[in-house]
């Protein structure tokens, strides 16, 4: 009993500070363009989207996926085809993408959910692979060069997404959007569905739910969510390109979240967001980068086992109870 | 008929390539339950191990493969019990993590020391080869299918029979169990990891004499053995070798019949097919 | 917590700010790159940063460049692209966004040049590259990219010329090409060519880049008794490609390949093996070649080579003469305004270690592919437009006849 009052007491605190510090969070961003270089910035939004994306279904879900990168990079290319063969606005590019990567998440999720663990990670990674080398053959992708030069155009007719700073709040509502509605997600009864799967799945079938169609639904949300994200980016590069269907882009979103802490709200994000800032200083100061993010993530796996959000908020528990007891 | 005759001949010697390749990744995923992203890196340095020793000691390639297996073995010895028994029961995500950022620094080492250029071990045997009629056998190639076959074949009797492989395989299958029987699992950690990098390390010296090294011919190497560990299965060494052959076949055939770019295609496909249907892999049992 | 988080958070950012900020040094003229230092084409990226870094200290050990009535120096802001397209593009708009480079040097490789060369179209700031020869590049009506390297669809084109006059003539080609921007494009150039000039395409195969394993497709070359193979590749493809050639016995009268014949990598890696093997440079570094600075391409040649211990190829040449183009350029226009250099670079006409630098209509230089063969462990100049240089050795002796 005395367990239980305790941790609601911690959670309304806890909820109360992480409600300030998400107001805070979200004034840094609509500040940050005057500081720091947009474009930059609109790189860390899209890729901390992707992550939480991903989160949704590693860090809630419990399924390592190996081949979100067909869902980022498919979505870029349906975008950036539709804006700039069709002459699309930009809204429709971005529900086009994100739409075709909710169909490709139907595809990919359908074959892998029926197995677990690694061999789950390994059909996706598979399948992802052959959609990489439909990109590499499909007329439309442009092969290596990809499609180049996506006009931004203006957002419902009206705003101009060419000046910085239209683009900039546009990207930032849409990552606001997309984490919101993740948020609501694991919040819903449907995600305590989830991490109830996560936590034991046989427990969650004996309970009678069909945990099939659960996994392959919260498949399809981040897949339809990491395909928003992709679709964003195609319009912030003005391309896509093979980069974005690789492996080594579905690496890059797992290291993210991991890195950041999975199962968390603010972890991926904050992974995405070291991770591009490494990627762009390292890669821009003339130092080793390749070897620094080799080390880093050495040592952050032997250090912050959960990930660097995640091992904060278990020492802060930790800290906290053992405070309360004493 | 001829062409489809040497078609076969070359998958086959492929396959046997393949085996040696992920022999040692399938182990150690097996045993430890550590997928190890940086398997490539370890080939690549293996390779570079081997070059050169034949290239400044003058030790041919094929007799140098116990030399570097042996080197090798030590290096992934240490780094199992300096590093990588921290985390050896931590989450699979971490493993994945800590071999990557491995590959990665491997990778960056390997350049910084033997530069970008591209390594060949070239003896005077590696062009050579036995014509059957109208088939060819490239030597090296038959010379590195004996080897994968040896290496094979003796990892399946070590674990079959050995008191260490016996060891090991109870490790793998309870870790509780093993304990009991007086079984020190950090020293068989760090044996199995040696092994699975002494095997890497051999299968390098292979890869330089039918192909040629550079620092990132690390990752390509991994997702290969990958898919053949996965297609042949963990548990037995034998089924890694199945893996190889039906991979290097299929990749032949696919040139072949459909198109030199469909080979990658192929294997991922008969991977999905093999993931969906034989899950623990051709030779595993089922589950 | 968190707050340590957001403190941690911050001080990345800031340490981004700082990094990001570093200001260039006055009174210079900055050239920006990003090329690929490291990753699987680091290995022909150097040729890049060496080359680039080498002229402009030559050009300021000269006392630099003078602009208008002001007398500048150059520097180079370079970045390493790790070989990942995307990141070049990023840095790229870095340089011209951030640092306020003056002028943009290229990237290696035609598939980093079309990327890279939508941001230097789309800032205005003329960007010369001697790395990517794909017509693509070209045929997109660009006004800021310039190209130093012989459009890609015309490498084979000597060859073809040269296949023509081979005694006895060959009949039956193989053409095989990776699945890349430059090497699609070569193919496409090549086709016609063969056609024209009677030849029989008994294979036409493209393949995927990086592939290590050509077993298959040799085997289909020698059921097809073809003899002529032409391989638009990379390096390492056409390394494993002879190599197990050779292993197979495959031996067709004429092989010859898009990369690597010409660098002194390829030779060292094959040893014996890469005799006979035919390629094509744009450059060879020979004395006639005279250079403002360099004096001629032989010296360029000694010098490049005493200071970083290789030998450059058509590459290095290339990136060379793209520095040069940007200074003769900036002295020409008399000004640092990017529209006025993009002017005088069009209008350039002059003669470098590189070759007479002068571009087309649509900003690619056009200079005729010397044939050479690799004779006696030595590169050897076989056929140019003027016709035969020495004589080639062909037919090319099965493997175990030589």
């Amino acid at each position: 009993m005395a367990e239980t009052t305790l941790q609601e007491a911690r959670a309304t605190g806890s909820a109360r500070l992480e409600w300030a510090l998400v107001a805070i969070g979200i004034a840094a961003l609509i500040a940050a363009p005057f500081f720091f270089y947009p474009v930059f910035l609109m790189k860390m939004l899209c890729f901390a989207l992707f992550a939480c994306a991903f989160n949704l279904l590693l860090g809630y879900t419990g399924l390592l996926s190996f081949g979100h990168a067909t869902f980022f990079g498919g979505a870029a290319y349906f975008c950036a085809h539709a804006v700039k063969v069709w002459g699309w606005p930009p809204e429709a590019g971005i529900l086009l993408g994100t739409a075709g990567a909710a169909v490709l998440g139907l595809v990919m999720g359908f074959f892998a959910i029926r197995r677990q663990g690694i061999y789950f990670a390994m059909i996706t990674l598979a399948l992802a692979q052959m959609f990489y080398f439909f990109c590499v053959q499909a007329p439309f992708t442009r092969g290596e060069d990809g499609i180049q030069g996506v006009p931004r155009g203006h957002l419902f007719g009206l705003l101009d997404l060419s000046q910085p700073h239209n683009i900039y709040y546009t990207v930032l509502g849409i990552f606001l959007i997309g984490v919101f509605a993740i948020w609501r997600i694991v919040n819903s009864p449907f995600g305590m569905i989830l991490k109830s799967i996560r936590e034991n799945e046989s427990r969650a079938i004996s309970l009678g739910y069909s945990v099939a169609n659960y996994k392959l639904a919260a498949f399809v949300m981040s897949a339809t969510l990491a395909g928003l994200a992709g679709a964003t980016k195609a319009l912030v590069f003005q391309f896509a390109t093979l980069t974005d269907v690789t492996w080594q882009m579905s690496g890059e979103v797992i290291l993210m979240t991991l890195l950041g802490g999975i199962g968390t709200m603010v972890g991926p994000i904050v992974g995405a967001g070291l991770v591009v800032t490494l990627q762009n200083t390292l890669a821009t100061s003339g130092f080793p980068v390749t070897i620094a993010t080799g080390l880093i993530f050495m040592v952050c796996v032997l250090v912050f086992r959960r990930g660097i959000v995640g091992e904060i908020y278990a020492r802060l528990l930790t800290s906290v109870g053992t405070g309360k007891k004493e | 008929m001829d062409l489809l005759a040497q078609i076969l001949i070359n998958g086959i010697l492929l396959g046997g390539l393949y085996a040696v390749m992920a022999l040692g990744l399938a182990l150690v995923w097996g045993v430890l339950n550590i997928v190890n992203l940086a398997h490539g890196a370890f080939i690549m340095l293996g390779g570079y191990l081997s070059w050169h020793l034949y290239t400044y000691l003058g030790i041919d390639p094929f007799l140098g493969l116990p030399i570097t297996a042996v080197v090798m073995f030590g290096l992934g010895y240490c780094l199992q019990r300096g590093v990588l028994n921290l985390i050896v029961r931590a989450p699979m995500f971490n493993t994945l993590l800590i071999t990557f950022g491995l590959e990665v620094v491997l990778t960056y080492l390997a350049q910084m020391a033997f530069s970008a250029d591209f390594r060949t071990i070239n003896p005077s045997y590696a062009g050579s080869n036995i014509a059957l009629g109208p088939v060819v056998i490239p030597m090296a190639r038959l010379m590195a299918f004996g080897v994968a076959v040896v290496l094979t074949v003796g990892m399946w009797l070590f674990l079959l029979h050995s008191r260490l492989g016996r060891a090991i395989r109870a490790t793998a299958q309870n870790l509780v169990a093993a304990r009991l029987y007086g079984v020190e699992p950090r020293h068989l950690y760090a044996m199995t990891f040696g092994i699975g990098i002494g095997l890497a390390g051999a299968a390098g010296g292979l890869y330089g004499t039918v192909s040629q090294i550079d620092p990132y011919i690390g990752a390509t190497l991994t997702a290969k053995s990958f898919a053949i560990a996965i297609i042949g299965g963990l548990d037995n060494p034998l089924g890694v070798l199945v893996g190889g052959l039906v991979l290097g076949i299929i990749e032949s055939l696919t040139v072949l019949y459909i198109g030199a770019t469909f080979g990658d295609v192929a294997s991922f496909g008969v991977l999905v097919l093999v993931l969906i249907v034989r899950p623990s892999g051709l030779l595993g049992k089922t589950a | 917590m968190s707050n340590r988080t957001l403190r941690l958070a911050g001080a990345i950012l800031g340490a981004a700010a700082i990094l990001s900020c570093a200001p260039a040094m006055a009174e210079d003229i900055v050239l920006g790159a990003s090329v690929q230092l490291t990753g699987p084409v680091a290995n022909t990226g150097r040729y890049y940063r060496d080359a680039y870094q080498f002229t402009i200290d030559k050009i300021n050990e000269a006392g630099g460049i003078k602009v208008g009535d002001k007398q500048y120096k150059l520097a180079l802001k370079l970045y390493d692209n790790q070989s990942d397209v995307n990141l070049s593009v990023r840095q790229y708009t870095q340089l011209v966004s951030q640092d306020k480079v003056n002028l943009l040097l290229g990237p290696f490789a035609s598939n980093f040049a079309l990327a890279d060369s939508a941001v230097s179209e789309k800032y205005q700031i003329p960007m010369v590259q001697g790395g990517g020869a794909s017509d693509q590049i070209f045929s997109r009506k660009f006004k800021y990219i310039f190209g130093t390297l012989a459009p890609a669809s015309n490498y084979f084109g000597s060859t073809v010329s040269m296949m023509k006059e081979l005694d006895p003539k060959p009949k039956s080609v193989a053409l095989l090409y990776a699945d890349d921007a430059f090497d699609v494009s070569v193919a496409e150039g090549t086709r016609p060519l063969l056609k024209d000039a009677g030849f029989t395409i008994a294979l036409d195969e493209r393949y995927t880049s990086n592939a290590s394993d050509f077993n298959s497709l040799l085997s289909q070359i020698k059921n097809a008794n073809v003899d002529v193979v032409l391989v638009a590749g990379h390096e390492t493809e056409i390394l494993n490609f002879v190599r197990q050639a050779k292993s197979l016995s495959v031996a067709p009268k004429f092989y010859s390949f898009t990369v690597g014949v010409p660098s002194e990598d390829f030779r060292k890696a094959l040893d014996k093996d890469a005799n006979y093997a035919f390629g094509m440079t744009a450059w060879l570094p020979s004395a006639k070649l005279k250079d403002k600075w360099f004096g001629d391409a032989e010296t360029f040649a000694k010098e490049y080579k005493a200071k970083f211990g290789y030998d450059p190829d058509y590459h290095a040449a290339s990136g060379a003469a793209d520095v040069e183009a940007l200074a003769q350029a900036l002295e020409n226009a008399g000004t640092l305004d990017p529209k006025a250099v993009r002017d005088a670079i069009a209008k350039l006409n002059f003669d470098s270690l590189y070759g007479t630098i002068a571009f087309g209509e649509n900003g690619q230089i056009d200079l005729a592919q010397t044939v050479i063969q690799i004779q006696d462990d030595k590169l050897v100049a076989v056929y140019d437009a003027k016709g035969f240089v020495e004589k080639p050795k062909y037919p090319m002796p099965a493997w175990n006849a030589r």
